[in-house]
Order: C-alpha cells, then sequence, then structure tokens
C-alpha cells in the first residue's frame, strides 16, 4: 500500500505544468546568480559535479537510502551558493528521477534538496575556517540534513492520510533516515576535503571568496 | 524489543571499535564506515524490530484491518479469537499480534477478545494455504481438529477448544456453537478451503452460537 505522492496520479498537462515550472526554477537560479560566481566560470565543475550526483544516485539506488545527492548538494550550497544549489537540486533531481521514477514526489525532493544546500550556503561560514573545511562540523550538518530530508519529502504523506498519521510515519521511517545520515557522514569524511580542492581548483575560487549570495553583500 | 536493543548495540560497540582502532587523522573516516557497514548489513533486523515497536493499530471500525499493526497494511491476517477463559496459554491478556516468523510484539489489551492474530502473511489465494502459514507460523499453537463433509471442511476444534466446551450444546442439534469464520468482518458464505483471498485479506476465526 503506498501512503505518499506515489499514490496520486498527475494527469499529463498537470505534470508538465509541473515539470516546466521546475525547469524555469533552475533556469532562473542559474541566470540570477551572483556575479561574482559568474565570472569566475564555475560551469564546468557544476556540470561535474551534477552528472556526478545523477549517476551515483543512479548507481547507489539499490542501496537503501543512502544518497549521494544530499553530500553534492551541501557542497554546492557551501561552494556555489544559494541559487546554484536551488538549481542543482532541480537539474540533479528531475534527471535522475526520469531513470528512476517521475512524479509528484520529485516536486518534494527537489523542495528538501534545495533547502538543504541553502541552509548549508547560510552556514558556510561554521564550515569553512581558516581556509579549511572543517569536517567534524560539516559531517554533524551532514548527518541533520538526512532527517531533515526525509521528514520535508514525508510530507507528501499528507496528499493521501490524515495528519494524525504523519508522526507514527516519521517514526516508522526512523532506520531509513539513520542509514541516510550514516551515507551522508560517510560521503563528508572521505569526499569533503578532495572535492573542496577540486572546486577551489577548478573555479579559481578561494574559500573567502566562494560566498552565498545572501552574505556577499 | 531485545533483538532491537543487541543490534543498536553490536552497531555503537562497533563503530566505538572502529574510531579507536585508526589512528587520528583516519578515526573520522573509519568509524564512518564501520558504522555505514554494519548498519547495512543489520538493516534488515534493526527495520523489522523498528517497525513492530513503533507500529499503531488501525483506528478505523470500517477498515478489514480494524484493530490490527499499521505493519501489516496491504498484508494479510489470520485472527483467533476465544472467550476469555478458553484462550490458550499465555493469550488471555487481550488479543496479541504475531508476526509472519512468530515473534509476538504487541498486545491489545483493550480488545473485546482474547487470543491471537496472526499476519504479515503476502501472496496467499485461498483461505486454507494461509490458514496452514499461520497455523505453521506460531509452532503449531493453533492447530485444527476438522473433519471432511459434504459442505467442505468443518472445524471441529482450534488450539483444542471446542465450542460445546464454551457454550452448552443440545443433543439434538437444536441449539449450540462452532467455530465461524469471517472474511474482512463479514460472514464467509464460503469454507476455508474454498475462500479466495485478497492482497490484504483478514480471516477471522471466532466461536458462533445458533
Amino acid at each position: 500500500m503506498l501512503f505518499d505522492a506515489h499514490a496520486v496520479t498527475l494527469s499529463p498537462t498537470e505534470q508538465f505544468l509541473l515539470d516546466a515550472f521546475i525547469v524555469s526554477v533552475a533556469i532562473a537560479s542559474l541566470i540570477f546568480t551572483d556575479n561574482k560566481n559568474k565570472s569566475r566560470h564555475p560551469g564546468l565543475i557544476f556540470v561535474i559535479l551534477a552528472v556526478l550526483a545523477v549517476s551515483g544516485r543512479i548507481l547507489l539506488d539499490p542501496i537503501p537510502n543512502v544518497q549521494p545527492v544530499t553530500f553534492l548538494i551541501i557542497m554546492v550550497g557551501i561552494y556555489f551558493g544559494i541559487s546554484y544549489s536551488i538549481a542543482f537540486a532541480a537539474i540533479v533531481t528531475m534527471s535522475s528521477n526520469v531513470m528512476l521514477e517521475h512524479g509528484l514526489w520529485t516536486n518534494y525532493q527537489i523542495i528538501a534538496w534545495a533547502l538543504v544546500g541553502v541552509l548549508a550556503a547560510l552556514l558556510r561560514s561554521q564550515f569553512i575556517q581558516d581556509e579549511k573545511l572543517n569536517v567534524a562540523k560539516l559531517a554533524v550538518f551532514a548527518g541533520f540534513s538526512a532527517f531533515f530530508f526525509d521528514w520535508i519529502v514525508s510530507l507528501s504523506i499528507l496528499h493521501t492520510v490524515d495528519t494524525s498519521f504523519f508522526l507514527i510515519y516519521l517514526l516508522n521511517g526512523l532506520p531509513f533516515d539513520l542509514l541516510h545520515a550514516a551515507g551522508n557522514i560517510v560521503l563528508v569524511t572521505w569526499f569533503a576535503n578532495p572535492l573542496s580542492q577540486l572546486i577551489t581548483r577548478r573555479t579559481s575560487l578561494t574559500s573567502q571568496e566562494a560566498v552565498p549570495e545572501v552574505a556577499s553583500n | 524489543m531485545s533483538t532491537l536493543i543487541t543490534t543498536l548495540a553490536v552497531i555503537i560497540i562497533m563503530t566505538v571499535l572502529g574510531y579507536l582502532a585508526a589512528k587520528d587523522e583516519y578515526r573520522l573516516k573509519s568509524a564512518s564506515v564501520v558504522f555505514l557497514v554494519v548498519l547495512l548489513l543489520s538493516f534488515s533486523t534493526l527495520s523489522t524490530e523498528w517497525g513492530r515497536m513503533t507500529s499503531e493499530l488501525v483506528d478505523n471500525d470500517e477498515d478489514p484491518h480494524y484493530g490490527l499493526p499499521h505493519l501489516w497494511d496491504g498484508k494479510q491476517a489470520v485472527c483467533f479469537h476465544f472467550p476469555s477463559d478458553f484462550a490458550p496459554s499465555g493469550l488471555s491478556d487481550g488479543r496479541h499480534h504475531i508476526d509472519y516468523d512468530g515473534t509476538d510484539f504487541k498486545t491489545d489489551d483493550s480488545w473485546n477478545s482474547t487470543g491471537a492474530c496472526v499476519g504479515g502473511f503476502e501472496g496467499y489465494d485461498i483461505g486454507i494455504d494461509l490458514l496452514n502459514a499461520a497455523i505453521t507460523a506460531t509452532g503449531d499453537q493453533f492447530v485444527l481438529n476438522a473433519s471432511e463433509s459434504s459442505f467442505g471442511l468443518f472445524v471441529n476444534t482450534i488450539a483444542g477448544v471446542d465450542p460445546c466446551d464454551t457454550h452448552t450444546c443440545a443433543e439434538d442439534f437444536s441449539s449450540g456453537a462452532y467455530w465461524e469464520l469471517l472474511h474482512n468482518g463479514a460472514y464467509s458464505m464460503l469454507g476455508i478451503s474454498d475462500l479466495p483471498l485478497d492482497s490484504d485479506s483478514v480471516i477471522t476465526w471466532q466461536i458462533a452460537t445458533y
């Protein structure tokens, strides 16, 4: 029995309008990003990260709830800022769901991953100190992001069941949330530093320059 | 519950060992990998035990699964209801919920009868097959004594309980008691041997009088 947005079927027109809106948001986010990032040509590494996220998500799909996208969107949030992370969430989720499964739940995943990226961008100064990535703090945030993402996506259950069932649903899903958190922490501890070096080298951005838009004023 | 605690303890101990066994600069990496690997290896047990512990009962009385754990939503179950004085040993304090592997994980002591429901089954098409699976899962605790008749299988006793032990049965059969079969809460017009099932059927055996 499906409880979440998998149980809601959209008409082709509704689905098209929703998809068109998501693609528009992704394009708008890339166009209206801050000038500092654009001038540094972060496009190539952004595309590489998006390809990594899509392929990683599909590759790790057989493992329950280990999501490389969450880790990568945190890195995009930190190094590219808010608008890039929104675009990243939309592009990666849409692309990978075409191969996995696409429907109303795609929207919840995009919103949840975009919010994780926005939060990472806003908390960036906590993660980069003295030009170095604080992996321990980032691991804690990545663990928290797993629960945050899963609970936002779980809101889709409210399409089909009463709110009174929501807490029970969240409670039942805790082992899956824990697995997502463990996967995020492993990816952060192993790959955050190498990826950080790759991003700063390829974009010519120093840690000081790579700031979220809200902080650039 | 104890399985859940043991599993969590193993995960924590292994993670700590993974942390302590590595050099300082690799401790986070080592501990996180050990945590993930042990979690993945024990995930089936962990999620099953956690689901059993946190599962609430269906409270919609129009749902055939009314009173059963949400864990069994979309799955098949067999219930055996006994008069309170005649429930098998250990089942007189309410309605027990026993999972497909025989684990008794939840008791509803406010249910209006005593006994047990055995559930979490999938893929059974005919009632007798589901019933046999439920009996096997509980280690033959609810074994049937039945006889073939021209109308099909007639159940004499379940778990050794004869309806005529619980109610007065007249020798001329003008009044008596019998094991009644319900399918999704309604009296079944078909015997258990011929009863076609849904993917989430609930079969109930209870004593009725005439």
